[in-house]
């Protein structure tokens, strides 16, 4: 009898993501499909037609052992593609090139940092392997007919899956957006659910927390699948554990199944039973010879791996005493944290308190924005909000004078209640000043002026 | 102009001489399939319109006809089978187009046993090929429509496939010349996938030295084909006569006990002209062939069930209710040794054995320079006789599967007529990437003894 | 090896292919049996130790394309569309899976 008190979900993840490469997997037509017109993106191996064969895009590779070092994975330097088999419409060969027993990449971790209290958390969650297969074209259900556009037969798909480390639905709401982060910050994927080019079935099931601490694994597991946003998986999970809770509290065990997830009615369905049972028949692929990589290839990717983004936020916190959710922005994207890092050493001098909490508060919260990646311009207007700016008082009323003089019909418009005309007349002011006064003094001094 | 029976490259002489045209040529061919085809049911689809080549390269003035599980674009391609009885492929297999970017032109598709399964084109969803030499009896297969096709010299050459005995089986029961190469040397691109692993074109042709020409033309790595060799193409012409003085040839054992006594005497009489050219000939052990059997019939029904696959009827041709019981047989065999709790004791210890047939002849060939044997354990059958065999087709190949699994090249080659007057052969087999020592061993043959009159013979039924 | 109806239909299903009449059922289940029974002869052969021969030659390894090259072979939707069994404007069709 299993006590309902010590019922712990038990989720494992499988994630697919779409390569950026220019090329499909195994043919030289586009990967980038998105937005196109149906079928205009083809050719006779994405097609699977008589006599069509397949040659691996070597990018792909290279990107896929990319995700595999970020993941921490050992790397095999050898391994080969194989034929997985099923009849589906979408799957033009009735066999998708994947990879069985050689993945790409093994048992690594991703390590994801939580804000829990003032204080950021870190966990570590298990990459059972990382490995290249093809995609498939897609359906599209209408009538009573059934639609297939084949653009996205044949595009570079990464599998990621990792263990059942995940008991929460925070946990893994953040850890699929660490990977789209970590994913797009190796340039492997835009990793974008809504598109598509990020997909994401969890595994949920519910387990038995023992006295040890440990958690005992029941025997099934229901896999989720349609799940096209953050939002939504997280609410299919939370909807999931639930259902198996209140099955548990029958005193029954869930089935194990496919169940797919229906994003108006916010429930789950069932979907296709025996899953378990669907026999692939995986043998290797005799038309692609084996892949044996050189070390110095493998290395030379290592060498150009980019520090990954939680430990670049690991030294903003604690280097920079900056708050986790302002690491996490910096880190949204490489060229932000380029760009923050750059002027934080350009303002070294400027002498202004906090400079690294305040940078990034002004970047985060959009008090200066940022115009083409220029440091210089940014600086300046940083400087004039927080740097120490001698003030030129003088000058601020000789200015306010004149801009107001200057443009009379802003200042109707100012006075009709038009709040950007103010706006308008601070800037055609700042740009005379230039730096010898903060922005808000020189709005107090126009509104003084035009109050009167 | 006296045109049977000349080789290619003599016509292709007569061209570039301007003695003759390309087109007058090619309508010389048409009148002749027109003729016999009806009798043979050699070809399935015929051009019957000329169109001159877009160049005149290297292989301007060959005329070749191809059998039908090489895409064309265009033009109708079926391997033989109701499942694709519309498909006009909308593109050339590799193969095709590099005959037609050196100038060549293909004058029809030609028959085969459906998907290529089979030693007999009598699978075929088309009707059966004819033995030229008996129309009573098959031709052999499964490229027996362009063994019939030249060897009735409605075309002087043709482009066939070899999965395990598909080119050298029916050359040899119409007493032409079939070439295999390494597998490897041509791209499959195009080509219909039977086993993936095993399929090679191959070439059929009554002179050798038009087999030699075909075969740079068509030869080298291709980057659609993964699966293709980078080893630069020999110049197998200018070597054709530079056979070697000195040779060790090995006759298998076990390959002649498993033969009929008339085609165990041909070997030996080909022994003795061997060493009348100076070389060295003698019996030598090699794995029984029947294991080859077993590696073969697995592996290529797991590759079969696989790569017939796609045909779901919803890109292109028909649904999987036109595959005929010949094809449903082998698919369900190859999805019973790739199924889960098969896989090891079947797939598996297959693709085992067949690297210990590689070794084997990998030994074999430390110590001989080719191998000498026999193509096919009888005479042809007649048509409709294979049903008294169990397994039939495997049974027929048994002298070929050995070879086809370890990848390595051979060449059958006609030596006579039994006292039926239906065709001899032999086939030598060399070691990976030795077709330039083939082409030589089977032109020296050819040059000494013209292949004992047979084409002559033969066409004199065939005017 | 015998093969019995359940094992024909399990294959029928993963080879998508449909099987009713009788006598062919019957045919397919000997021959299968017979071939079966005779490539068994592999057990006679000890392969110990033995790698599996995937391909008939290792030599030939690390075959790709370059990414981003030139499409020589894209076909036009119409080209493809063309040989459909059944289409819907720019779509392929089959009757509704879902």
């Amino acid at each position: 009898m299993i006590d309902l008190k010590n019922l712990v979900p038990v989720i494992g993840l499988e994630i697919h993501v779409e390569v950026n490469t220019a090329s499909k997997m195994f043919c030289q037509c586009r990967a980038n499909y998105f937005g196109s017109e149906p079928n205009i993106n083809v050719c006779p191996v994405c097609l699977g037609y008589p006599g069509a064969l397949p040659v691996p895009n070597i990018k792909a590779i290279e990107k896929t052992i990319r995700l595999a070092l970020g993941f921490n994975c050992r790397v095999r330097r050898s391994f080969k593609f194989d034929r997985k088999h099923y009849f589906y419409p979408d799957l033009p060969k009735g066999y998708q090139i994947s990879q069985y027993d050689t993945p790409i990449g093994e048992n690594g971790f991703l390590e994801v940092d939580f804000e829990s209290k003032e204080k950021v958390v870190y966990k570590k969650f298990r990459i059972r392997r990382v490995h290249l297969e093809e995609d498939t074209g897609k359906l599209l259900h209408e009538g009573g007919q059934t639609l297939i556009d084949y653009n996205r037969s044949g595009v570079p798909l990464i599998e990621i899956v990792t263990e059942p480390d995940f008991h929460e639905v925070e946990e893994v709401v953040r850890f699929v957006e660490e990977v789209q982060r970590l994913v797009r910050w190796l340039d492997i994927s835009d990793a974008d659910m809504e598109k598509g080019s990020m997909r994401l079935e969890p595994n949920v099931s519910l387990g038995e927390k023992l006295l040890s601490g440990e958690i005992k694994l029941l025997d099934y597991k229901v896999e989720l699948k349609n799940i096209n946003s953050f939002r939504f998986a997280r609410k299919a999970v939370e909807y999931e554990i639930e259902r198996q809770r209140k099955i548990f509290e029958k005193g029954e065990v869930p089935k194990q199944e496919t169940r797919g997830y229906d994003e108006t009615r916010g429930i789950t369905f069932s979907q296709r039973k025996k899953e378990a049972e669907q026999d692939y028949r995986y043998f290797p692929e005799p038309d692609i010879p084996r892949v044996e990589l050189k070390e110095e290839f493998v290395e030379k990717i290592k060498r150009e791996l980019p520090v990954l983004p939680i430990k670049e936020r690991r030294e903003l916190i604690e280097k920079y005493s900056l708050r986790l959710s302002d690491a996490l922005v910096l880190t949204r994207e490489k060229r932000l944290l380029d760009f923050y890092k750059q002027l934080l050493k350009e303002l070294e001098n400027e002498k202004i308190e906090k400079l690294p909490q305040r940078l990034a508060n002004a970047i985060v919260n959009k008090k200066v924005k940022i115009e083409d990646w220029d440091t210089e311009k940014f600086k300046e207007r940083f400087l004039q909000l927080f740097g120490k700016v001698e003030e030129d008082l003088v000058l601020v009323e000789k200015v306010a004078r004149e801009v107001i003089s200057s443009f009379p019909k802003a200042v109707q418009d100012f006075k009709k209640g038009k709040e950007n005309a103010l706006m308008f007349l601070v800037g055609q002011a700042m740009r005379q000043i230039r730096g010898k006064a903060k922005p808000n003094t020189v709005k107090g001094k126009i509104l003084e002026m035009l109050r009167s | 102009m006296d045109i049977l029976g000349r080789s290619a490259l003599s016509l292709r002489k007569s061209i570039k001489e301007k003695r003759v045209s390309l087109k007058e040529i090619y309508e010389y061919f048409l009148e002749r399939i027109d003729k016999y085809n009806s009798l043979l049911n050699a070809f399935l689809t015929v051009r019957n319109d000329f169109t001159k080549p877009e160049r005149e390269g290297y292989g301007y003035g060959v005329i070749a006809s191809i059998k039908d599980n090489f895409c064309t674009k265009g033009i109708r391609t079926t391997a033989s089978s109701k499942v694709l009885e519309n498909f006009v492929p909308p593109y050339d297999a590799t193969v095709v187009e590099r005959l037609k970017k050196s100038g060549g032109v293909i004058i029809g598709k030609t028959n085969l046993d459906a998907w290529a399964h089979g030693s007999s084109t009598e699978t075929s969803d088309f009707g059966p090929t004819k033995n030229p030499w008996d129309t009573t009896r098959v031709p052999g297969g499964s490229s027996g429509g362009s063994a019939a096709a030249v060897a009735a010299y409605l075309s002087p050459v043709s482009i066939g496939s070899e999965t395990a005995g598909s080119v050298r089986l029916p050359a040899a029961w119409c007493g032409v010349v079939g070439f295999k190469p390494t597998y490897g040397r041509i791209s499959r691109y195009g080509l219909i996938a039977m086993a993936s692993s095993l399929d090679c074109p191959g070439i059929l042709a009554w002179h050798v030295e038009d087999v030699a020409f075909l075969l740079e033309i068509l030869a080298g790595k291709d980057k659609f084909d993964a699966t293709t060799v980078e080893k630069p193409v020999e110049k197998y012409m200018a070597e054709l006569e530079n056979y070697p003085k000195r040779m060790r040839i090995g006759v298998p054992k076990s390959y002649l006990k498993v033969v009929k006594k008339e085609v165990e005497k041909n070997i030996e009489r080909v022994a003795r002209i061997f060493e009348k050219f100076g070389w060295k000939v003698e019996e030598m052990d090699l794995m029984d062939p029947k294991y080859a059997i077993s590696v073969y019939t697995i592996v290529q029904r797991a590759e079969v069930a696989s790569n017939l696959a796609r045909y779901d009827g919803i890109r292109f041709g028909f649904g999987r209710d036109r595959f005929g019981f010949e094809a449903k047989k082998r698919i369900i065999l190859g999805n019973f040794v790739l199924s889960h709790g098969y896989y090891g004791r079947y797939y598996e210890k297959a693709q085992k054995v067949r690297r210990l047939i590689i070794l084997d002849f990998k030994k074999a060939f430390e110590k001989y320079d080719l191998l000498l044997a026999p193509v096919v354990p009888s005479e042809p059958l007649k048509l409709g006789e294979f049903e008294k065999y169990p397994f039939f087709g495997e049974a027929m190949d048994v002298l070929n599967e050995a070879s086809s699994v370890a990848g390595l090249p051979a060449i059958s080659l006609p030596s006579g007529v039994d006292k039926n007057n239906l065709p001899l052969s032999f086939q030598l087999i060399g070691p990976s990437f030795s077709e330039k020592l083939l082409l030589q061993v089977g032109y020296k043959f050819q040059k000494e003894t013209e292949f004992f009159g047979m084409r002559e013979k033969l066409l004199k039924k065939y005017p | 090896m015998k093969i019995t109806d359940k094992t024909l239909d399990t294959l029928l299903e993963l080879s998508g292919l449909v099987v009713k009449d009788k006598k062919e059922r019957e045919a397919l289940k000997k021959q299968l049996s017979e071939t079966l029974s005779y490539v068994e002869n592999l057990e006679e052969i000890d392969t110990e130790g033995v790698e599996p021969a995937y391909f008939s030659s290792d030599e030939n390894k690390n075959q790709f394309f370059e990414d981003g090259e030139e499409n020589k072979r894209g076909l036009l939707r119409e080209e493809a569309l063309k040989l459909a069994a059944e289409r819907y404007k720019k779509f392929f069709k089959v009757k509704r899976i879902l």
